[in-house]
């Protein structure tokens, strides 16, 4: 994935962090932190 | 493009031999340009037939795309084509093609976008799905006199390998799970397979080495867009309802990492003897790879750290964590740098992982997911 940081100001990379923290994952499905 | 001598109607021709991502073999005189054959080797569904005279297909107008025709399903095959750039190969012994194939099919919607350079710019949604038989690629044998498939064998993933035929009747190619196969020329058997230790989309070669045995060789090592491939095609659409300890065993059953050399044992009395050389790697730590880059140019002051570095992950908190506006105009700019170009609109993954099934691969804090914006 390309690096956005010289694209977007860190106040509209934090609204895209609010965007995917606030898709919720199927019930099924485990968080990880890691593979 | 393949030169070969084939029978077209009663008659020896010099032919071409194409297959192309569009679905279709072609069989061209190779003097002339004549269009001879166009058969379809995968399935196809965006064109009926090609027109022999004029050379162009038929295009079904239900599968037609573009902005003002909204989202058209169940195209096939996808962008990615029947099949894409790895080469099929030519035996003069069984008079067969074997070819790499894909058998995905993709919805496709296109959306205004932003062009912003360095990144994406696609404007599209086209999430892939396996077409019928729910397998993602195939290797097969292709009759080009008969215009008919002689046998293949299902691959659970795209094959991206090329194919390699040998005098001794045995065919070569690699998978994206990591599997180098050998199998019989004439009916498709599997005779031998080897876990190199990454996915393979190099092509086998084979030679004969300074003590006189034949060998055959494959570049194996992920790159190019499969490299970009984290879950959704490599476990299949129909294993998103897996556990995530489930997944995680697959990972390391498909990319466990194999010795860098290997030699194996003939696999027919002909002294065909395999010799698998894993370079590359990198996808296998992409931890160590990032860890080498250099930092994005930065623009904005809030970015700068030590070095020119961004701040730690862990000192970052997101000032708009739970705030649904702030999430809503992150959807919009989700949109807008064209991130549904490779991680499919809803972030539910396309060529790209998916961003909304709660698995991260670098972490899911609020800095981790900064960083990997960043």
């Amino acid at each position: 994935m390309p690096a956005f940081g010289g694209h977007l100001p860190g106040d509209s990379i934090w609204k895209l962090v609010a965007y995917l923290k606030s898709l919720q994952p199927a019930k099924d499905t485990v968080a990880t932190t890691a593979w | 493009m393949i030169l070969t001598e084939l029978p077209v109607g009663g008659k020896r021709r010099k032919v071409l031999v194409h297959f192309d991502k569009n679905g279709f073999v072609y069989t061209l005189d190779r003097a002339t340009g004549e269009v001879l054959v166009a058969e379809r080797y995968v399935p196809v569904n965006w064109a009926k037939r090609v027109n022999l005279k004029t050379g162009r297909p038929e295009v079904d107008s239900t599968k037609l795309t573009g902005a003002s025709r909204g989202n058209v399903t169940d195209i096939c095959p996808t962008l990615e084509g029947g099949k894409n750039q790895q080469p099929a190969a030519w035996s003069p012994a069984t008079r067969l093609f074997y070819v790499p194939t894909n058998n995905m099919c993709m919805d496709y919607r296109t959306s205004p976008t932003t062009y912003a350079a360095g990144t994406p710019y696609v404007g599209l949604d086209a999430p892939y799905h396996a077409g019928e038989g729910g397998h993602l690629g195939a290797f097969i044998a292709w009759d080009p006199v008969r215009s008919k498939k002689v046998w293949e064998i299902r691959e659970p993933y795209p094959v991206w390998s090329g194919a390699l035929a040998t005098a001794g009747g045995v065919v070569f190619y690699g998978t994206l799970d990591g599997w180098f196969k050998a199998a019989d020329a004439r009916s498709g058997k599997v005779l031998w397979k080897f876990k190199i230790g990454s996915g393979v989309i190099g092509n086998p070669i084979s030679f004969r080495g300074t003590d006189g045995k034949q060998y055959v060789a494959v570049y194996a090592g992920f790159g190019g867009d499969w490299g970009l491939l984290s879950g959704d095609v490599r476990f299949g659409r129909s294993d998103r309802r897996a556990s995530a300890g489930q997944l995680h065993a697959r990972y390391r059953e498909a990319y466990e990492p194999g010795r860098h050399r290997v030699d194996v044992r003939p696999v027919r009395a002909r002294e065909t003897i395999a010799t698998a050389a894993l370079l590359g790697g990198a996808f296998l730590y992409p931890g160590r790879a990032r860890a080498q880059q250099a930092p994005p140019p930065v623009r904005y002051e809030q970015h700068v750290d030590v070095a020119g570095n961004p701040p730690p992950a862990d000192s970052l908190r997101n000032p708009y964590a739970a705030d649904s506006s702030a999430a809503e105009e992150g959807g919009r700019l989700f949109a807008g740098f064209n991130c549904a170009g490779c991680h499919g609109g809803g972030a539910v993954g396309n060529v790209g992982p998916s961003l909304a099934d709660g698995r991260w691969r670098y972490g899911g804090s609020d800095g981790v997911v900064f960083h990997s914006i960043f």
